[in-house]
């Protein structure tokens, strides 16, 4: 049975081609910019794996005058996941340019309460590479080295 | 006392000099004497010499507990009556003889008194009268019938005029010494105010000096100014207060005013200027009734400076001086200092009030000073904050369309190698056809394959600049995450990867991951994956920099005591010895570097040194060796070897 992929990402364009890969590799992709559709989505559907950018517009809840930290929404939608959602099982790979370990270090705390391994991968990352993590997570076997 | 000695023998000295001088004077004119000492109430010549010192009969009296206790309180009496008069005094003691007490006053305070005589009075009356006395002490003491009065009728006995004549030549011998010690107190005086003078003005030298070299947070600002008010209400015995005014409440600076409201030594003044919590100055303006002036109201610094310069002057009564001195950044008022010097304070010995006041506002113009040097270190750290910032913006917005370039050259590098796959000839294809379509085939992949390793190369650029502007930022080294890594080849080759096009391009034969040696380190290492491969990255960047053409750049690991280590080495331009440890410092390109390649940005290495260090490791370099090809140099990376895991698991 093919395998869902939640891709959040609000810059699409710069994705796409992770995307394609994922899919070329046999994974059913749905890529969502808009972190409110995303957690209605993760309501109402099933998936293998997520996908998740870090910085990401505010939520419409949170679009008032007040300036969000940087990587503010990516962080919440993750502790929404796994706290509200009760999405506990499903593991998330983290793509994103944030480095930073301030804001990586409460993302590796809050996946190693649940069991998980914290994955992160940082862009520019190769599709090759990111086909390879969504592979290795999922338990998959790895297909070629690509480029 | 003072080190052990009685006042008198700080101030007189040589006890035993004196002891000759009195035995010269008193052995010749009346035989008995003492010294009662007025700080400690003891006599200055011990028991043992008791004989010497007096008649027979006091020597019996005072073998008794009470008339030990008799003699002393007698002697107490008239030491206090002479110290009184200022002059000796004979008077008659409690057993009936006539004694003299010669005071011996040093600028008026009562060091000692020598005591002399024990003698019977030669006119009938008081013979009498004193007989009457020892006979009552005989009795009441207990000693046997006679045993004391035997002794007192056995005391010498001199005329009235005698006694006299006697007591000015002691007086005189006293007086001299009275003299002597005033000169030796004169010169303790002098000596102790020049002390306090020089522990005064070294005190204040440190206080300069903590003032001077003062420019950082704010926090730092207030504990020493804290620190500097209060050396100086101890040095100068004047009470300080540093008012900031803030140019509007709602100013960061109005946050300050709190703080320096709540510095105010007030102890000595309360009731008359006292701060509550919310930044308000407040006074007394008659009794139970108080006057406050909120910080809040005033937006002018000259208006606030003119209320308290108002103010102040209801303190006059209190204080002998108010020293006010404004305080200046650059061309505002940034505040005033007040210095309270009370009246009461302890003066002896401290700095004329000119030279206070003068040292005051020096002290004062050195707190300005660092006022203004922190306010300009606020200035500069807030233009930082906002750089950074903008730059960290700056670089997240270049890296997020380079991952974009790099997939959209990944895929169609990927979709020409199926192309490559199809089976052209079969299709009906010309073998010349299939030929060009398989040459443009391959000029496509290059192009792509470029474009992917180009983006990478930006993309480093774009992480060292991110880099730079992150580690700038920190106060405290922020240790990374790290995760044990079980394939270091793997690792490796994917940092040699994004290095393969551009190595081949720039005629170098190949970037090498030696996989049989760094297999070694498999399970031992602890990383940040980012981390390290923007470190190794770095180094494999110089490496392809400045290698000769026809060379490789070989990885390689080896275990070396405790420590994991990695070795990128290259041939090309030859780095010098005296330029090892340069080549690390920012912004530095070495001679030969900068002749190949003038536009480097000289961040790499440092980028590189600072993330390995964070892993708790070491980047060294050793001067270039003569090879065949170019200068061989090898950069050594190495890291200390895990054996209880990477880091807590939390």
């Amino acid at each position: 049975m093919t395998k869902k992929i939640l891709f959040i990402d609000d810059e699409p364009e710069f994705v796409r081609p992770q995307v394609i890969a994922l899919e070329d590799a046999g994974y059913k992709v749905t890529l969502e910019p808009d972190p409110d559709k995303a957690v209605a989505l993760l309501q109402e559907q099933d998936f293998d794996l997520i996908v998740l950018d870090l910085i990401m517009p505010p939520r419409r809840e949170e679009r008032g005058d007040q300036e969000l930290d940087f990587a503010e929404t990516g962080v919440k939608l993750h502790q929404e996941i796994r706290d509200e959602l009760g999405l506990v099982d499903i593991p998330i790979i983290f793509l994103t340019v944030v480095r930073d370990q301030e804001i990586r270090h409460p993302i590796r705390r809050l996946e190693r309460k649940y069991g998980h391994k914290p994955r992160f991968l940082t862009k520019p990352a190769r599709s090759s590479d990111v086909v390879a993590e969504v592979q290795r997570t999922l338990g998959d076997p790895q297909s070629a080295e690509l480029l | 006392m003072s080190d052990g000695l009685s006042r008198f023998e700080e101030l007189i000295g040589d006890v035993e000099a004196f002891r000759l001088m009195l035995d010269g004077a008193f052995k010749e004119w009346m035989g008995a004497y003492n010294v009662l000492l007025a700080d400690t109430g003891e006599y200055l010549f011990p028991k043992a010499k008791e004989q010497e010192y007096f008649q027979p009969f006091c020597r019996m009296l005072r073998s008794e507990e009470e008339g030990e206790r008799l003699c002393r309180e007698s002697n107490r009496n008239a030491a206090l009556r002479a110290a009184q008069e200022g002059e000796p005094i004979a008077y008659p003691c409690h057993a009936g003889l006539i004694d003299v007490a010669i005071p011996i006053l040093i600028d008026g305070e009562l060091i000692a008194t020598v005591f002399c005589g024990q003698i019977r009075p030669k006119e009938e009356n008081l013979e009498k009268e004193g007989l009457k006395k020892a006979q009552q002490l005989e009795r009441e003491l207990g000693f046997k019938a006679g045993e004391l009065v035997s002794l007192w009728k056995r005391a010498p006995q001199i005329s009235e005029d005698e006694l006299n004549n006697t007591k000015d030549k002691v007086w005189k011998l006293i007086s001299y010494i009275s003299k002597l010690g005033h000169e030796r107190l004169e010169l303790q005086k002098a000596h102790q105010k020049d002390r306090q003078r020089l522990e005064e003005s070294e005190a204040l030298e440190r206080i300069a000096r903590e003032l001077s070299g003062l420019a950082g947070e704010w926090d730092e600002f207030w504990s020493k100014v804290g620190l500097v008010l209060e050396q100086m209400t101890e040095v100068i015995g004047a009470s300080c207060a540093m008012i900031l005014i803030p140019r509007s409440a709602t100013d960061t600076r109005g946050k300050l005013v709190v703080k320096a409201v709540a510095q105010l030594p007030i102890a000595d003044f309360e009731g008359k200027l006292y701060s509550l919590g919310d930044a308000i100055l407040c006074k007394v303006v008659e009794e139970g009734k108080i006057e406050t002036v909120p910080f809040r109201e005033y937006r002018d610094p000259d208006t606030i400076c003119g209320s308290i310069t108002q103010f102040v002057p209801s303190l006059a009564a209190e204080l002998d001086e108010v020293v006010l001195v404004r305080v200046g950044l650059g061309n505002e008022q940034a505040g005033m200092l007040l210095f309270f010097l009370n009246k009461e304070r302890d003066v002896s010995g401290s700095l004329p009030i000119q030279e206070e006041k003068g040292t005051l506002v020096h002290l004062a113009s050195l707190i300005g000073a660092a006022y203004h040097n922190c306010w300009l270190y606020q200035e500069r750290q807030r233009e930082l904050i906002l750089r950074r910032g903008w730059l960290r913006r700056v670089t997240h917005q270049l890296l997020a369309p380079l991952h974009g370039i790099q997939g959209y050259a990944e895929d169609a590098w990927t979709r020409l190698r199926r192309w490559e796959q199809w089976d052209l000839q079969a299709a009906g294809w010309t073998e010349y056809k299939v030929q060009r379509w398989k040459d443009e085939l391959q000029r496509w992949k290059h192009s792509f394959e470029s474009i992917v390793w180009s983006s990478h190369y930006a993309a480093r650029l774009a992480n060292n600049l991110a880099w730079v502007v992150y580690i700038d930022g920190q106060k405290e080294k922020e240790e990374p995450d790290l995760d044990l890594v079980e394939d270091v080849g793997g690792l490796l080759i994917k940092c040699a990867r994004d290095f393969q096009g551009i190595a081949r391009e720039r005629g170098l034969r190949k970037v090498e991951v030696n996989t049989q040696s760094v297999a070694r380190l498999n399970g031992r290492l602890c990383v940040n994956d980012d981390l390290f491969r923007q470190a190794v990255g770095n180094l494999l960047d110089n490496a392809v920099k400045y290698s000769n053409r026809g060379t490789d750049i070989l990885i390689e690991g080896e275990i070396v005591g405790e420590w994991a280590q990695i070795r990128v080495t290259n041939e090309g331009i030859r780095l010098y010895s005296r330029e090892v440890e340069r080549i690390f410092e920012e912004g530095h390109r070495g001679k030969e570097a900068r002749r190949r390649h003038p536009a480097g940005t000289g961040i790499g290495l440092t980028v590189a040194r600072q993330i390995i260090e964070l892993h708790g490791g070491k980047l060294t370099v050793q001067p270039s060796k003569r090879t065949r090809r170019g200068w061989q140099t090898t950069f050594v990376i190495s890291l200390p070897i895990s054996t209880e895991g990477c880091q807590e698991e939390i």
